[in-house]
């Protein structure tokens, strides 16, 4: 399955993205009839939701235990879109499906392809446990905990046993590349530091929580998301643009050349750092409380309160230093 | 320059990027084995280099070969599986770009834009 699931993932995208390619010329004809500029809007709807069947497929084949967690840092709404036709393929076909998440949730730090993983097991068994369901409804809601979002699936199950198998580690082997490895939910969660909690049930409905850390700990629920401020002051494009890749993910903000607020993080290279002139201003910001992360290598540099040095080969791991 | 194997979608953002106004020539190479002369020959300012060729072609030594001998070729990668380790591995090796497949054609010209004025671009999926 993991197989053909990615199979399917790549080349459902080698197909898509050519036809949204073809579409977007189509559309930039100036001697197109509306009648046909409302097809083509038409075909490019169908074919988006392709496209995130797509995207679902390829959660869904991700080796959930050799994932890159640090640039897969899950936003919810973003992640529900992608996963929302798995999830209603899962289910049965007449369940009425619900999902509230605020589009200014804080990013978790558990990769998009393990929370679908987790998340489509337990709907694996919610759709048995609703089989004689009359109207048979799944809600997810996203719950703010002081240092996790907790991710509830509630059904209307009513008396029926059913999740029981997560609790045992469900070994989940048609999601899961690695034979023998633990795949169930909870293995999964537990390995980014998140965890299925114990089931509980209100007359009809039954909740299962998933405890999901924040990407970013330092900030807390309820706190704006962008009030970290990291200044980047690197020469290497690639690294500039590799930084402001992981930034925004990690629930902080590029401070502007002109923001009147003092930055937090001060992200630079080795050179400037090891340059007599600028290495006093660069220690400046750390004199006032901000951290400052070196890019290269410290070549005996003395050490520094605040100062931090990455290794360039190790930039994708970025976000564990900010 | 696109060195992909799926000759659709290769075709397909020929005729998109024919759009752009201040785009020039479109650069194809016949064969993908025969790809890194053509990228010589024609030293095309950008190449958009999908990550997983066919036939045994190493796309990271692709990759090398291009920024060793065509220093004036700013490479993109292209593929459909981005992960954070890749992007870091190809830059590292001289790539200017990443673009993931998932992504909407406006975010692959943004990307080309960038490039061609010197900075580096990462485009994830949508």
């Amino acid at each position: 399955m993991p197989l053909l699931d990615h199979g399917l993932g790549h080349d459902l995208r080698n197909l898509v993205m050519p036809v949204l390619l073809r579409i977007d010329t189509l559309t930039a004809s100036e001697n197109l009839s509306e009648k046909a500029r409302d097809d083509l809007a038409g075909i490019r709807r169908s074919i988006s939701q392709i496209q995130r069947l797509a995207d679902g497929l390829r959660l869904m084949s991700s080796d959930p235990l050799a994932l890159d967690a640090e640039w897969q840092v899950t936003q919810l709404p973003a992640w529900w879109a992608d996963v929302r036709a798995l999830v209603n393929d899962t289910l049965p076909p007449h369940a009425f499906v619900t999902a509230h998440f605020a589009y200014d949730l804080p990013a978790v730090r558990v990769p998009p392809a393990v929370l679908a993983q987790a998340v489509i097991q337990l709907l694996v068994d919610t759709r048995s446990a609703l089989q004689h369901v009359l109207r048979p409804s799944v809600t997810l809601r996203a719950i703010a905990r002081p240092d996790a979002l907790e991710l509830g699936v509630e059904d209307n199950r009513g008396e029926r046993a059913g999740l029981a198998q997560t609790d045992e580690n469900l070994p989940a082997a048609s999601y899961c590349s690695l034979s023998g490895a633990e795949c169930g939910a909870r293995s999964l969660l537990r390995r980014y530091g998140g965890d299925v909690l114990p089931g509980s049930t209100s007359g009809a409905l039954h909740t299962v929580r998933l405890r999901l850390p924040l990407a970013n700990r330092a900030i807390p629920i309820g706190a704006s998301l962008t009030t970290t401020r990291v200044a980047i002051q690197l020469a290497d494009p690639r690294h500039v643009a590799i930084a402001r890749v992981i930034i925004p993910r990690r629930g902080m903000k590029e401070r502007a050349a002109d923001d009147p607020q003092l930055p937090d993080i001060v992200i630079c290279d080795a050179k400037s750092y090891c340059d007599m002139h600028q290495q006093d201003a660069l220690l400046e910001h750390t004199r006032r409380g901000a951290r400052l992360l070196v890019v290269g290598d410290p070549h005996g540099e003395p050490e520094h309160a605040g100062v931090r040095w990455i290794d360039p080969r190790e930039l994708a791991r970025l976000g564990d230093f900010l | 320059m696109c060195v992909d194997d799926n000759i659709d979608l290769v075709d397909a953002l020929e005729r998109r990027l024919q759009l752009e106004p201040d785009f020039g020539e479109f650069v194809r190479a016949e064969e993908l084995s025969g790809a890194l002369d053509r990228i010589r020959e024609a030293k095309p300012t950008i190449v958009i280099l999908d990550i997983d060729l066919p036939d045994g072609i190493d796309a990271l030594a692709l990759l090398s070969d291009i920024v060793r001998d065509v220093e004036t070729t700013r490479v993109i990668i292209f593929t459909g599986h981005p992960t954070g380790q890749l992007i870091t591995n190809c830059m590292a090796i001289g790539a200017w770009g990443f673009v993931s497949k998932g992504t909407s054609a406006e975010r692959v010209i943004r990307a080309i834009r960038a490039v061609v004025r010197g900075e580096a671009a990462i485009e994830l999926d949508n």
